[in-house]
């Protein structure tokens, strides 16, 4: 039989807009599968209360699966399957929508800041701990209780919500793009200071990780940086507590755009010269990094990146015998650029909404290299 | 007053990279600028005291200053205007007579210049 239509999530932002569905996130959709089977069970014992234990095989009568992935940004269908069976079951099938119900329920009720108790118990909001671990900051998953509601969206800070709602620590999965000032060999532990300013030291890290921290802090008072991908505890209410488990470290090219982009996310209303200077909008700016990572061809040098004083972003290119400036306009997703060699200047502009204007923008600067106009970033790889 | 000034720039973090390069839009002004970009008068303040000025008594965000001179700008068709507004020091190099285009070269040539002098005074 075919499965029946049981849930289609559909994933936005970061990571999902490059229309596939990351492996690592079909965990998350493991634990989910096992949360809507858990409320499933309660929902039958709580329809069944002369009964102590839910039938024989319960769970094994029914199986989630992922039935088409549709992309644009991505949309999953789940569906149920019941396996050894020519129809649907539909009393296993009631209780499982049910359980939908309550689980789309409870996100809802904590995206309202209402009381999630009514939809599912503590326990089962632990399921939480290990469903949208994954998520990273600017992604969502939307979900529909029925196909005519409205969507809610569940987000890093909306699973945070209901996982603190159980009153307990909980994990959550961080990237930090930082400096790593001291190293403790002996008890393979760092400080390391993000860009914001916070500190964080004892961040007990795994052998393989050595090498490159050891790295990291020595070009520490270069202004050097490390992309971290770590798994930290936070207490109950939010506050961190440790890091758990250090997944993954990467030394940072200075001119980075992920990490100059972030730095420019640290600027504030009236950043410059006291007046009220604009800062880039944090969504043009998710824009600009999203479509550079997929516009930009990889192998050419990296920008230097720059706000402006009205809050879109310079990149500049240099070291040769000239320069190249392309100023974008973040909310026209336009680009003006020029440049520079012995006092003779050329000018241009890119259309950035779309993949074509990022081609010509490559090849500008493919360009303005092979003419020997500006250089490559190796030398700033060399840590 | 007389004679040619050096005009003294304070540089905001953000625009300073860590091999040094320093980005153009350092030497442009905001529209909320009115097209002056504020600069302090060097026949008045050394950098030390602007520097000193500009981050412990107004409480902004500067890395240092970087300087350029009166007749570069005059060269770059930028009018210097020495308005001793909101402080005596202050003055502006004013870009309205520029089109967009050649503001920005103006910035450009403007961080050029500056960026060859070197740090006049720099955060410890």
């Amino acid at each position: 039989m075919q499965p029946e239509p049981f849930l289609t999530p559909k994933l936005t932002g970061g990571r999902f807009k490059g229309g596939g569905l990351p492996l690592e996130v079909m965990g998350d959709f493991a634990v989910l599968s096992k949360l809507l089977t858990a409320v499933a069970r309660q929902r039958f014992l709580d329809a069944n209360p002369d009964r102590t234990r839910v039938k024989r095989g319960f769970a094994q009568g029914f199986s989630l699966v992922l039935t088409e992935i549709r992309s644009g940004s991505v949309e999953a269908s789940i569906g149920c399957e019941f396996p050894g069976r020519l129809f649907a079951e539909p009393e296993r099938l009631e209780h499982l929508t049910r359980s939908k119900e309550a689980v789309v329920g409870a996100m809802r009720a904590a995206f309202e800041g209402r009381d999630v108790s009514p939809y599912l118990t503590k326990k089962q909001l632990g399921y939480f701990a290990g469903f949208g671990r994954s998520l990273k900051d600017g992604e969502a998953i939307e979900f529909r209780e029925t196909p005519e509601a409205p969507p809610v969206r569940f987000t890093k800070e909306l699973r945070r919500k209901l996982v603190s709602g159980r009153g307990e620590e909980f994990d959550e999965k961080v990237e930090w793009y930082c400096g790593v000032h001291e190293l403790d060999h002996e008890r393979r532990t760092c400080k390391i200071k993000t860009l914001d300013g916070a500190k964080y030291e004892d961040v007990h890290f795994p052998h393989k990780f050595h090498e490159t921290l050891n790295d990291a802090a020595h070009a520490y008072p270069k202004g050097t940086k490390v992309r971290i991908e770590a798994v930290a505890a936070f207490e109950s209410d939010g506050k961190f507590k440790a890091v758990k488990k250090l997944e993954e470290v990467e030394i940072l090219d200075p001119r980075d755009v992920r990490l100059q982009i972030r730095e420019l996310k640290l600027l504030r209303e009236g950043w410059l010269d006291g007046e009220d200077a604009p800062p880039p909008s944090p969504a043009g700016l998710d824009w600009l990094e999203s479509a550079f990572e997929a516009g930009f061809e990889y192998e050419l040098p990296l920008p230097y990146v720059f706000p402006t004083p009205d809050g879109d972003v310079q990149f500049e290119w240099d070291g040769g015998n000239g320069s190249l400036i392309v100023e974008i306009d973040l909310e026209r997703k336009s680009a003006d650029w020029r440049a520079k060699q012995a006092g003779e200047r050329r000018r241009g502009t890119f259309d950035l909404s779309a993949a074509e204007g990022w081609a010509e923008l490559s090849d500008r600067v493919r360009a303005e290299q092979t003419s020997g106009h500006v250089q490559g970033n190796e030398a700033d790889r060399k840590i | 007053m007389s004679g040619a000034a050096d005009l003294l720039r304070q540089i905001h973090p953000i625009f300073v990279k860590p091999d040094g390069k320093i980005g153009s839009s350092a030497f442009r002004p905001s529209k909320k600028d009115n097209g002056v970009l504020s600069v302090y008068d060097g026949r008045q303040m050394t950098p030390v005291q602007a520097l000193t000025h500009y981050t412990t008594h107004l409480g902004l965000q500067s890395r240092g200053v970087r300087v350029v001179t009166q007749d570069e700008c005059e060269g770059l068709n930028l009018v210097v205007v020495y308005d001793g507004v909101p402080f005596p020091a202050h003055a502006g190099i004013d870009f309205n007579r520029l089109s967009k285009s050649q503001q920005q070269d103006a910035a450009d040539d403007l961080r050029d210049f500056a960026e060859a002098r070197g740090w006049a005074a720099e955060q410890p």
